[in-house]
């Protein structure tokens, strides 16, 4: 350890007073954004609750929860991957792979055995698609916006080919028990997505690893001149991100009991929003998954809410949209980030 | 040449704001009792002060004092939390850089507006665009802008073709473009916020004898800078921020310089008195670069060692290969020839992690782009390179001992922050560079630390130091390489110089022969001093 004792100049300060007294307990600006969602979150709740007693009750809150495990998922690589000022437009069609490729492997079979390598195999598939993402992004240095609209296709054309199209029926009954279980009376989905966040959260704030992922998507070029491994880090979110779409899609195929290449058409757009309304920087380097999971269970209640309500479908979508640019524009305004 | 001698100006703050009353030139630009707030810290506090027509301002002060921020407020760039702006005499409510276009205010700021994937002459009419034919919506009158550019750039000896796209420029040429692109819209008050900290002196005159011209010509300049010759060069009147608040203002020829430096610094400051050790030449080579080549013809063979315990300084204007020696070396960028070699062992397939674990150390000269995550906070900061140092071996940061480390090696360096978790960003410049190079006194100490411009845009505090720091550390048996458009710096603080030119040094100063009028001879390659080749 180097000794650092080095005779300052006599009697000048070194350090500036900190920051001491009421005004630390007050709301600053960042805080403030994430505050007014929660007072409307609240405004739109607390209403619903009245009106509609059932809305709180502990098995539609479950409900809600199990229904948002799937976006949840896609969501918390999404944000990983956004943290670096990337984008993965890909995890709705490893949704559907992933479904594909756990439900072939799992057709026929009923042993323990073939569950957990259907499981596995869904994941992978995932990963490889993640790791295909990510290789281009860190390696061939191409945005990842068209790299994942590449692959997007892709996947979504394999997830067809090698289903020839079909829907496949899943019958297996402990693969099925994967979305239909429970673990100490909680929905399996449920206790998956908790376990899920516990560790990437607790891994991107405590680690080494989540520092560089925070330092690559804040400043890309200081993170390379500190010597810090860039392109892995670049490649890990990536890998992450595509095997928690397919960790999702075996999900989502064992509760909808078949896997079919289609699934999670159209998921990327809440696991883009639900970090989005979160509080992650878009340009990267800003943000937590607190954030994300809030943004999922904010559009989970929502859609909750709406079917409640009777909400047509059809305007649910407009409403869902129209959230997520009035969410976002609360940020920006509150901040006072400006255009330039 | 010079503009003419004019009635001093009323400068007494008490006054200023009753524009009636302005002595015998008229007040372009004044502001009353001025205020900023950012967060909990107060950056300007109750400054008054008035800039007259055809007359320079010079706004002096150390880093973080305010100057940036008054200049952003005059340009309608920053809102004032208190006080008013008067542009001739008129108070303007809802200050935007619109509005302050419109009547006649023009900033060239310290990061350039330009935008890098259009030309010369594209950027210098943006926004302004020359028509055929006058109407506004019509095509535009290429011919015209491009002779109209060519006549500012000819004007300023500035030899570059207006059809150069500013990627191809180099940062002192792109600061040049910003400047005649805010001099070609004929503004009536020009803000300038430390415009020759990018150029070559012979870019600086240039830029002076501009300034002279719009003085006659009756704009009203207000200028920030570090450089004390500057003020007395172009200054007319003179006006000292510390901490946001005003703590001289008077007129140039009247100011004796020490005044000024004590207004700024707050302590009598005659020269910075840094005891330099005696390096031992017998001391083993720690660094050694042999022959090195990059792309692109920035350096052509360069061989140079330094010794544990050694300072050597790189000179050279601008371009001339320094930083792209330095680049090279800590192996950022593309391919290159020839080998480093440190502590006798030759390395190869450089990069920054590589260099790092081979005891290499180099801090940026562009800290916000190259060296800082500024939405990150202090600590994460300063431990950022070294981070393996406070990891479990499952990579888990051990944040206690992080924390203490950082502040430890922060306080080394004297640097101010309100707490450690404070957003880097919001630093002032040469608190962001002890931060920067904090980094390299966490853990274990480098072998070789190379240094781009360590204060560039620093107050003479900071400056103080990081010199010392600088000093320390080579005492201890560090290899310092530090590259430095200011020479006064390199011969106060290095046992010798190499001289860049053409990618190349051309000679080496040994502390016993520097002087400055040789090195500058050898840096332009000028007369028999820039013969003698070493290597």
């Amino acid at each position: 350890m180097t000794n650092l004792d080095i005779q300052p100049n006599a009697g000048s300060a070194t350090l500036a007073p900190r920051r001491l007294g009421i005004g630390r307990l007050l709301p600053d600006r960042r805080r403030l954004a994430g505050m007014i969602l929660w007072i409307a979150f609240a405004f739109y709740v607390i209403p619903l609750s009245i009106a509609e007693p059932n809305f709180i009750s502990l098995s539609n809150i479950l409900s809600i929860l199990l229904l948002t495990s799937v976006y949840a998922l896609i969501a918390f690589g999404e944000s990983l991957v956004i943290l670096t000022a990337g984008i993965d437009l890909s995890v709705g069609s490893i949704v559907g792979l992933s479904g594909v490729v756990a439900a072939l492997l799992i057709d026929g079979h009923s042993s323990a055995g073939w569950v957990l390598l259907s499981v596995f195999a869904g994941i992978a598939a995932g990963a490889a698609v993640g790791l295909f993402n990510g290789v281009l992004v860190a390696y061939v240095n191409l945005p990842s916006f068209v790299t994942t609209l590449g692959t997007l296709s892709m996947a979504l054309g394999v997830a067809y080919v090698i289903s020839s199209g079909r829907q496949i029926s899943i019958d297996n009954n402990t693969f099925l028990n994967i979305s239909g279980g429970r673990i100490f009376e909680i929905p399996t989905p449920i206790v998956i997505i908790f376990c899920a966040f516990a560790v990437l959260w607790g891994y991107l704030t405590y680690s080494r690893w989540g520092r560089f992922v925070y330092a690559v998507g804040g400043n890309l070029r200081a993170a390379y001149v500190a010597g810090l491994p860039v392109r892995k880090i670049l490649l890990s979110v990536y890998v992450i991100s595509g095997a928690l779409a397919g960790l999702a899609g075996v999900i989502l195929s064992s509760e909808v009991t078949v896997g079919v290449a289609s699934n999670g058409s159209g998921y990327e757009l809440v696991a883009i929003a639900a970090p989005v309304i979160g509080g992650i920087s878009l340009a990267g380097g800003r943000g937590s998954l607190f954030g994300t999971l809030f943004g999922v269970v904010l559009l989970g209640t929502i859609d909750n809410g709406m079917t409640i309500l009777n909400v047509s479908p059809f305007y649910q979508h407009i409403i869902r949209g129209a959230i997520i640019v009035v969410a976002v524009s609360i940020d920006i305004l509150v901040n006072k980030r400006r255009l330039v | 040449m010079v503009g003419q001698v004019m009635a001093p100006a009323l400068v007494q703050p008490e006054h200023v704001v009753d524009v009636t009353e302005s002595g015998s030139q008229p007040i372009s630009l004044n502001c009353a009792k001025l205020g900023k707030r950012f967060g909990h810290t107060d950056v300007l506090t109750n400054v008054t002060l008035s800039a007259a027509k055809g007359r320079a301002l010079a706004l002096m002060g150390e880093n973080g004092a305010g100057k940036s921020t008054l200049l952003g407020i005059f340009a309608g760039l920053l809102t004032p939390s208190s006080g008013g702006v008067f542009v001739h005499g008129e108070a303007v409510e809802n200050f935007t850089p619109t509005e302050a276009q419109r009547r006649g205010v023009q900033i060239v700021t310290q990061e350039l507006s330009l935008v890098p994937a259009l030309t010369v002459w594209e950027n210098i009419h943006l926004g302004r665009e020359l028509c055929l034919g006058g109407w506004e919506h019509g095509v535009l009158d290429r011919r015209h802008m491009r002779k109209r550019t060519a006549e500012l750039l000819d004007s300023f000896g500035l030899n570059i073709s207006p059809d150069t796209r500013i990627d191809d420029l180099s940062l002192s040429h792109a600061q040049v473009v910003e400047i005649l692109k805010v001099y070609n819209r004929k503004p009536a008050i020009l803000l300038l916020d430390e415009p020759t900290s990018a150029l070559t002196e012979g870019e600086t005159r240039s830029l002076f004898k501009l300034i002279h011209q719009m003085k006659s010509a009756g704009t009203s300049i207000v200028f920030t800078t570090h450089k004390m010759n500057e003020i007395g060069q172009i200054g007319d009147d003179v006006v000292v921020l510390r901490d946001g608040r005003i703590t001289l203002n008077g007129q140039v020829d009247k100011t004796p310089t020490d005044e000024i430096v004590s207004a700024m610094v707050g302590r009598e400051l005659s020269t910075i008195d840094l005891q330099l050790h005696q390096p031992n030449y017998d001391a083993r080579i720690v660094f050694e670069s042999r022959n090195l080549i990059t792309t692109k013809d920035k350096v052509e063979g360069v061989s140079l060692t330094c010794r544990a315990g050694e300072i050597l300084g790189l000179a050279g204007i601008a371009g001339a290969g320094r930083t792209a020696f330095m680049e090279c070396v800590f192996g950022i960028g593309g391919h290159f020839g020839g080998d480093v070699v440190i502590n006798g062992r030759t390395y190869s397939g450089r990069r920054p992690g590589r260099s790092i674990a081979a005891g290499v150390a180099y801090v940026p000269q562009d800290r916000k782009s190259a060296g800082l995550v500024l939405a990150q906070d202090v600590v994460t900061n300063t431990s950022l390179t070294q981070l393996n140092a406070f990891c479990t071996p499952l990579g888990i940061v051990r944040r206690g001992v992080e924390r203490e480390r950082s502040e430890k090696s922060l306080t080394a360096l004297r640097t101010r922050y309100h707490d450690l978790g404070q957003e880097v960003g919001e630093l002032s410049g040469g608190n962001q560079q002890k931060v920067l190079l904090s980094r390299w006194l966490i853990s274990d100490q480098p072998e070789v630390l190379l240094l781009n411009e360590p204060t560039r845009g620093i107050d003479v505090g900071a400056k103080v130091d990081i010199y010392r720091i600088i000093a320390t550390l080579a005492e201890r048996g560090v290899a310092v390489i530090v590259s430095s458009s200011e020479l006064p710096e390199l011969m106060l603080l290095c046992h010798a110089v190499a001289v860049f030119r053409n990618g190349v040094p051309q000679r080496i100063f040994s502390r016993g022969e520097f002087s400055e009028e040789d090195i500058i001879r050898v840096a332009i390659g000028e007369g028999a001093a820039a013969d003698a080749s070493e290597a």
